[in-house]
């Protein structure tokens, strides 16, 4: 993330008169990092929340739960990438999944 | 030197309960609803907003009828009632007028509330009843197999429709509209925001609140339509939905063809008095003149 100087030095650089898409106020936000919890035995493999995550957070796991239905888990590699947006609980028919921001 | 402490997400943490456990009841979850159907979607946007909502929880009702949609109300951790076929409304309308500061909501399925009770949906809809009704629309009978209903677009086949639906169905929101209703909203189950923040809306608003919300129903309606999968029906409503909060109501049928948009939005907000208000008013008024003129 840029500090709002950052930004005017780097608009310097491209030149007057370019517009840069840059929010003047993005140094006073910072991206939400959360952990995603399941419930797995209320999980029917709908195939939502990890097609639906718009940071491609999820996938399906080799593992089953008690119904024989594969749950969802966190990509390899993609263990900090979940910002707590909240669509994949919105999502869940079954109250099987959430995310909660890491303090 | 000590290493500052690096937070991560981490993989995927299992757990025992749900941040809307204190709204639902776990204890009866998994629900009976099958693998991708938007009922249990409709109930956590229901819940959702019943977190947010300033009402209290003792005073939130939720009222359902018959079939796969009629189960809502057991799996709500709120007074519920679970009714007749069809019958929803007029149980809730009851309820509405001996109990005004009550905020009851009707959650039902298209066949229950459209077709089979569909006198007690549009007379409601002309006394604008201040409640919540939210129709779950699935386009058939899902509990009972998969028959065709009012609700079936025309050409769908069902298991009563193998050749395809001769029936043109009711256009519901256009219906509920011209009968007269404060509140009338599409969405899907793909619009989960903007259905949460309809029924928010809902809640405020006097008089009849109204909201059909799309639905797959992946195995009685999808299989024999071109969206036997979950996500299919789901695709089709993210590709296809249209928002028009302005949309000409007589218009939006919905055909479920994979080339024909949805057209979805909050499409009437208006201030007409309910009839609890009138009938308040009318209350107020014999008792002022000393009851009723003998
Ligand atoms: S909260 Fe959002 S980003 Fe995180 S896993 Fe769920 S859908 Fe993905
Ligand atoms: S959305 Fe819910 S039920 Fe569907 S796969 Fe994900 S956790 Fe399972
Ligand atoms: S039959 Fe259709 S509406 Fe009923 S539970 Fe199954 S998917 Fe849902």
């Amino acid at each position: 993330m840029r500090t709002t100087a950052q930004v005017a030095v780097q608009r310097k650089e491209i030149g007057p008169g370019t517009i840069t898409r840059e929010p003047i106020n993005t140094g006073k936000f910072s991206k939400p990092l959360a952990r995603v919890y399941i419930i797995p035995e209320r999980c029917k493999e709908c195939d939502y929340c990890w097609t639906f995550c718009p940071n491609d957070v999820l996938e399906m796991s080799d593992e089953i739960n008690a119904s024989g239905y594969h749950h969802p888990k966190v990509k390899a590699g993609k263990e900090n990438d979940c910002v707590n947006c909240g669509m994949c609980q919105a999502v869940c028919p079954e109250f099987a999944i959430y995310a909660k921001e890491v303090a | 030197m000590i290493s500052p402490q690096v937070k991560t997400g981490g993989p995927v943490v299992k757990v025992q309960h749900h941040v809307n456990d204190e709204v639902i009841r776990p204890e009866r979850l998994p629900n009976i609803w099958c693998p991708g159907c938007g009922i249990g979607i409709v109930v956590g946007a229901y819940v959702r907003a019943i977190q947010k909502s300033p009402i209290a929880r003792d005073r939130q009702i939720s009222i359902s009828g018959i079939g796969c949609t009629g189960r809502v109300s057991g799996y709500l951790n709120l007074d519920s009632y679970h009714t007749t076929h069809g019958r929803a409304i007029a149980f809730a309308t009851g309820m509405a007028v001996a109990r005004p500061e009550l905020e009851i909501t009707v959650i039902a399925g298209d066949g229950d509330l459209g077709v089979i009770g569909g006198n007690h949906l549009i007379h409601a809809a002309r006394r604008n009843v201040d409640l919540n009704v939210i129709m779950v629309n699935n386009f058939n009978y899902g509990m009972t197999g998969g028959q065709h209903g009012g609700t079936t677009p025309l050409g769908a086949k069902t298991h009563t429709s193998p050749y395809g639906n001769v029936e043109t169905p009711f256009n519901i929101p256009y219906l509920v509209a011209a009968a007269g209703a404060s509140f009338v909203a599409r969405w899907t189950a793909m619009h989960v925001r903007q259905v949460t923040a309809a029924i928010s809306r809902m809640m405020e608003v006097k008089g009849f609140a109204f909201m059909e919300v799309l639905s797959p129903c992946p195995p009685t309606f999808g299989e024999f339509n071109g969206y036997p999968d979950p996500l299919d029906m789901m695709n089709y409503f993210k590709d296809k939905a249209v928002v028009d909060n302005n949309a000409d109501l007589s218009g939006i049928g919905v055909t479920t063809h994979p080339e024909d948009s949805v057209v979805v939005g909050n499409f009437v907000d208006r201030k007409r008095p309910s009839y609890q208000e009138l009938l308040g008013d009318l209350r107020a008024r014999v008792s002022a003149q000393g009851g009723a003129k003998k």
